[in-house]
């Protein structure tokens, strides 16, 4: 009486087509899909301040310089070919022959308008050539940027910032927002790719530019998309699938699983991602005790942290890395664990039986297992260490209100070379992830002043001594820093972590195996 | 026209209707009289298949000739409605409350492939016409809960002549009226009886029904036959103390059946508390020991036929009213 | 009937004031700053000024409430402080894909409760009857997150036989938008192969909504149903000589259909926050992953667009059917007159 045949053979069919659908995608072999972990909120390249704006940017636009992934300190011609540097003037030379993706030719009125677009908006990454004070047309393809002050960091800075088309910034000059919703959802550069749409709550779709200046592999990807998949267990489950081609933030034990398995290989590589770092509240008791704080420094159990990431990381001896062109971290003193000095300064401090609260951000599980391990090695010298988890926001709303102890977070500097960077946000006073509310007006002085120092020898001195004041304030227990692991398909070729930005995707050096 | 033979109706192992027989004569105008729980209404629908699920049906009744408890599903479906209508009691409940009156008379006609559409809306609108209803166009087009009780039973009637039957069982049609509506519907009856030589079962439990129209009378008590007979005969000389009873009520008044309660003492036995021996027994004013021992069948006494083995002779009815 | 709808939608006016007002108040005691998010990590504490007085966020809570207010009359929900347009905007482009969930997993939510109710019911107590019983029950004792993650685990990582996620297949190529619904776009495009893509991802997405919902909407249905089953005009229609068949779908199933559509409408209302929960697991586009994401940098307005809309989606159904109840049972007509 019911129609169970028909419906369990219209089923059957259903099946069969929708496996076709999906078998259907792999015979497409010049497709690339990286799944991104979070929707970019702009494509504007003047307000791109993190991972999935990045994707844009990085590769739709070009840079007037680029820099050695391996050798960061390596600064390579990109839309500018040359350039000589006279203290506070710099004379850029322009590349010929480069077109926007639109058709119109690049030349020096593209570098001055972004640049000042930039220092308008004040947002993304102009922080890093904030010093800029004009921008100068001397012809076509030369264009002269002058600074305050000396800045030798400048043409390395100059590798993050993203060259957009002077005329689209003139056609949008008058409407009321200057164009900033135009430009938030069209990107319009150089680069080795071009964006043909974005489906909102979806993908972006990019296109390779076969007319681009550089250089692409042999197999490169004919069209990629960037497809948004906002939970971690998909994406990397979709990766394992054969769905997408390289996903961000896959959890780290399963990306090494992943890495691990038939048909996958590893790269690995240092990058500022999750370096669990425990920022202490100077303003909050009993955090404010600097006894208190050093016992923690010195209680902390470093080699738990190590465990956890299976060797792959280091125990940091200060702010910056040791692969940053001109780390002093070589020549710092070690932190390591010490119970006796820990329960010494404990007693210094003066408190007894303390009491902390510590927030950290929720969904990182590096962050969580770094302050289980401050809890269990505080609890060894009497120390009662309270956690909650909280969404990011709230968590650094709750340090910088006065609400609580401590925060975990990871350091970010998105410049290649200029290691000033690590203080500007995090140890520097007002900075926004300076957790701690730390504020030390003679470190922010000695800070300010590296990048105008042209003597490598001096500059060092003074980043040993900057790094040796954020140590010695024990306001931050760096404790681990673990390099990043990404898992890749066998098919995919070419991939490389940035060291000097999150987890990122070079799609113009990616091939197809 | 329709032979019932030992016809038992049991849900289980319990037996509701038990070895009831009777037989219904072409044009006859029947009636099946009991209290409530007597088996009456199981033995109307047994004659259709139309017991709740979970019942089954041993004996045998013969439609115009065919054994209808051999018959298949299918074949029953194709005599209900078309060759046997029925009608039921309550017709508020017993009529679809969310398809006009005319569509439910007309599905008949159209189920049974006797017209469709329009053709059978016509005839729904006629049929209505027939059984007296005024402004019979309005009525097939009302809702059953927009007219009146009295309506709604002249609409079941109608709905269970659509296709013509040759027998028509009522069950209860008159419960739940006044007794201006209920004489109405009566007197349709039997007019109904007269222009078409329809044969007529009524089962009711209303006294005021038997004087006036019936043939014959079948009494049913707790599953059995009591007394079958002439409606004069059981009008007049009851056999069975318990018919004599049921007379009684009808007689002093006009009233549903539970006066009957009244003037027997005790009350009907449930389906597992039946007594051995004669099953009105406990309840009989003339029982003696072998009414409590052994149940007695049915056997012709003066004109009826009576399963009692103290009969009442000479009782006259006229006389118990004097 | 006139009077009884006008109530109806005064009701859900006031009903969305109040979803308005809250979802205000709830959404600015949060602490955060949200200038200070929009302007980004290594913005200037000016930039964060200028910003927080571009969004009027300086002002007087009463002031924003008030100029909220007024804006929503204009169906003005704000702008979103992560995707920088207007809410309303988004909405537009994310509200079709939402709906078409929406619709989609509901018709299959109907069909099949009911589908299942009425085998259910044909034996009750039957060994189908307990099957159905057993398989519904299971779908329903399962959160509809791990539901999703279950399905996917099965028909996408191990099976390969539908999408992981999203609502269109990555490699295929989408039909110019006419409606806003690829089921539909795909036909007015005249591409079966684009409706199958479109198909093949609503399945999972609307299969974990259904399954979590189908135990009590079965359940409801099947009482519905046993209970009409066991009415005295049943037996009239049998002695009419009615079919099975017909008896089911002329008689039973109409007068069914009133308590069944009751509980559907609370139904439907979970239905909603399904979706709402699953578009976050399948990354389907829509307004819940739109107010997800959203939420998740203390973007408010976007979530009080959600809570409004999903509200007024509610109530309109609610609407819907306190006029549907009357065609469908002429017994509650006389009832509001």
């Amino acid at each position: 009486m019911l129609p169970s045949k028909p419906c369990l053979m219209a089923l059957a069919a259903g099946v069969m087509l929708a496996s076709g659908v999906t078998g259907a995608r792999a015979a497409d072999q010049k497709l690339f899909v990286w799944a991104e972990a979070v929707e970019p909120s702009t494509v504007d390249p003047a307000k791109s301040d993190v991972n999935q704006e990045m994707t844009i940017a990085r590769n739709v636009f070009d840079h007037l310089t680029n820099f050695d992934l391996d050798h960061p300190d390596h600064i390579l011609p990109a839309l500018a070919t040359s350039w000589t540097e006279d203290g506070t003037s710099w004379t850029f030379k322009l590349r010929d022959g480069v077109a926007f993706h639109n058709g119109q030719a690049f030349d020096a009125n593209d570098v001055k308008a972004t640049i000042e677009r930039d220092l308008r908006i004040g947002q993304g990454q102009s922080y890093l050539v904030g010093d800029i004070k004009t921008v100068t047309v001397l012809d076509p393809h030369t264009v002269k940027i002058e600074t305050a002050k000396p800045d030798v960091y400048l043409a390395a800075n100059l590798s993050r910032i993203e060259i957009m088309s002077a005329k689209d910034i003139a056609a949008h000059a008058a409407d009321s927002d200057h164009g900033d919703s135009y430009f938030s959802a069209h990107a319009d550069g150089t680069g080795p790719y071009k964006m043909l749409s974005w489906t909102r709550g979806a993908q972006i779709d990019l296109e390779r530019n076969k007319s681009w200046w550089g250089q692409f592999p042999a197999k490169p990807f004919d069209h990629v998309i960037d497809r948004f998949v906002t939970q971690a267990s998909d994406r990397s489950r979709g990766l394992e699938g054969g769905e997408y081609d390289l996903a961000n933030f896959v959890p780290r034990d399963e990306a090494v699983r992943i890495g691990k398995s038939k048909g996958f290989y590893l790269v690995e590589g240092n990058n500022l991602w999750a370096w669990p770092a425990i920022y202490l509240n100077t303003k909050l008791a009993p955090t404010s005790n600097e006894s208190f704080r050093k016992a923690l420094v010195e209680s902390f159990s470093y080699d738990a942290m190590n465990q956890y990431f299976l060797g792959a990381s280091v125990t940091p001896r200060g702010p910056v890395p040791a692969w940053v062109p001109g780390s002093p971290e070589k020549d710092l003193a070690v932190i390591k664990t010490d119970l006796n000095a820990a329960k010494a300064d404990l007693k210094a401090s003066g408190l007894s039986n303390p009491t902390m609260k510590c927030s950290i951000p929720s969904g990182f599980s590096e962050f969580a297992f770094a302050a289980t391990v401050l809890q269990a090695s505080a609890a060894q010298i009497g120390i009662n260490v309270q956690i909650e988890q909280l969404p990011f926001v709230q968590a650094i709303e709750a340090i910088k209100s006065n609400k609580s102890n401590c925060f975990v977070l990871g350091n970010a500097n998105l410049s290649p070379t200029d290691p000033t960077r690590f203080f500007a946000a995090h140890y520097l006073t007002g900075g926004f992830y300076n957790s701690a509310n730390y504020s030390n007006p003679q470190l922010d002085a000695l800070v300010q002043e590296i990048p105008t120092v042209t003597d490598p020898q001096k500059r060092y001195e003074m980043l040993k001594q900057a790094s040796e004041m954020v140590v010695n304030s024990h306001t931050i227990i760096w404790a681990a820093r673990p390099t990043t692991i990404v898992p890749v398909p066998d098919g995919v070729g070419g991939y490389r972590i940035d060291p000097a930005e999150y987890i990122n995707v070079r799609l113009w050096e990616l091939y197809k195996k | 026209m329709l032979q019932i033979r030992d016809l038992s109706v049991s849900f289980g192992r319990r037996r509701a209707v038990d070895g009831v027989s009777f037989d219904v004569e072409e044009g006859e105008f029947f009636l099946v009289i009991g209290e409530s729980g007597s088996g009456k209404s199981l033995t109307g629908g047994a004659i259709l298949g139309l017991n709740p699920s979970g019942s089954t049906r041993t004996g045998s009744i013969r439609f115009k000739g065919r054994e209808m408890l051999e018959l298949p599903e299918r074949e029953l479906r194709h005599l209900r409605g078309d060759q046997i209508g029925i009608v039921y009691q309550n017709p508020l409940s017993a009529m679809n409350p969310v398809i006009r009156v005319g569509d439910q008379i007309a599905e008949s006609i159209i189920v049974h492939g006797k017209g469709s559409g329009r053709a059978a809306a016509t005839r729904a609108i006629e049929l209505l016409e027939r059984v007296h209803i005024p402004d019979p166009a309005r009525v097939a087009q009302a809702f059953p809960h927009e007219i009146s009780g009295g309506m709604r039973q002249r609409a079941m009637i109608a709905m269970a002549l659509a296709c013509g039957p040759s027998l028509l069982i009522a069950d209860e049609p008159t419960t739940a009226l006044d007794v201006t509506i209920k004489a109405q519907i009566l007197e349709l009856f039997a007019e109904l009886r007269r222009e078409r030589s329809l044969t007529i079962i009524l089962i009711t439990h209303d006294m005021g029904v038997v004087t006036q129209l019936a043939d014959r009378v079948l009494v049913m008590y707790a599953g059995k036959v009591a007394e079958v007979g002439p409606v004069e005969t059981i009008m007049n000389q009851p056999a069975h103390p318990y018919t004599k009873a049921l007379m009684l009520s009808g007689a002093m008044s006009d009233a549903p059946f539970k006066s009957v309660l009244q003037v027997i003492p005790g009350s009907a036995p449930t389906l597992d508390a039946r007594p051995l021996g004669c099953r009105f027994n406990p309840r009989c004013a003339y029982a003696q020991d072998d009414c409590r021992a052994t149940m007695p069948s049915l056997r012709p006494i003066a004109g009826s036929l009576a399963a009692c083995h103290h009969p009442l002779v000479g009782f006259r009815h006229s006389e118990l009213v004097a | 009937m006139t009077v009884f709808l006008l109530r109806r939608v005064g009701w859900a006016i006031l009903v969305l004031f109040v979803v308005a007002t809250l979802t205000f108040v709830l959404s600015h005691v949060v602490p955060a700053d949200p200038a200070a998010f929009l302007a980004g990590q290594n913005a200037t504490a000016d930039t964060v000024a200028r910003i927080r007085a571009e969004y009027g966020l300086d002002q007087p809570l009463l002031i924003q409430y008030l100029s909220y207010l007024r804006g929503l009359l204009h169906g003005d929900f704000g702008i979103s402080l992560r995707t920088g347009r207007p809410v309303s905007e988004d909405l537009a482009s994310f509200l079709p894909a939402t709906l078409e969930l929406l619709f989609f997993s509901f018709a299959i939510y109907v069909a099949t409760s009911l589908f299942l109710a009425i085998i259910a019911a044909k034996r009750p107590g039957g060994r189908l009857d307990s099957g159905i019983r057993l398989f519904t029950m299971l779908g329903s004792g399962m959160p509809v997150f791990w539901l999703g993650m279950a399905l996917q685990f099965l028909f996408f990582y191990k099976l390969g036989l539908l999408p992981l996620g999203g609502r269109f297949p990555l490699r295929a190529i989408a039909p110019p938008t006419v409606t806003g619904f690829l089921l539909v776009d795909t036909l007015l495009a005249g591409q079966p192969g684009a409706f199958l893509s479109a198909l093949s991802c609503l399945i999972l997405p609307s299969a974990a909504i259904v399954l979590n919902l189908l135990a009590v909407g079965t359940r409801m249905s099947r009482a519905a149903l046993i209970s009409e089953s066991g009415k005295q005009y049943v037996r009239t229609a049998r002695g009419k000589g009615v079919g099975p068949r017909r008896i089911l779908y002329r008689h039973v199933l109409r007068n069914a259909m009133t308590p069944i559509l009751a509980s559907t409408s609370i139904q439907f209302g979970y239905m909603i926050s399904w979706v709402i929960l699953v578009e976050v697991i399948f990354d389907w586009p829509g307004i819940g992953l739109y107010a997800y994401q959203s939420f998740q940098v203390f973007d408010y307005a976007p979530v009080v667009a959600l809570a409004l809309v999903s509200t007024a989606v509610f109530s309109i159904i609610n609407v819907l059917l306190d006029i549907l109840y009357p065609i469908i049972d002429p017994r509650m007509r006389s009832l509001r007159a």
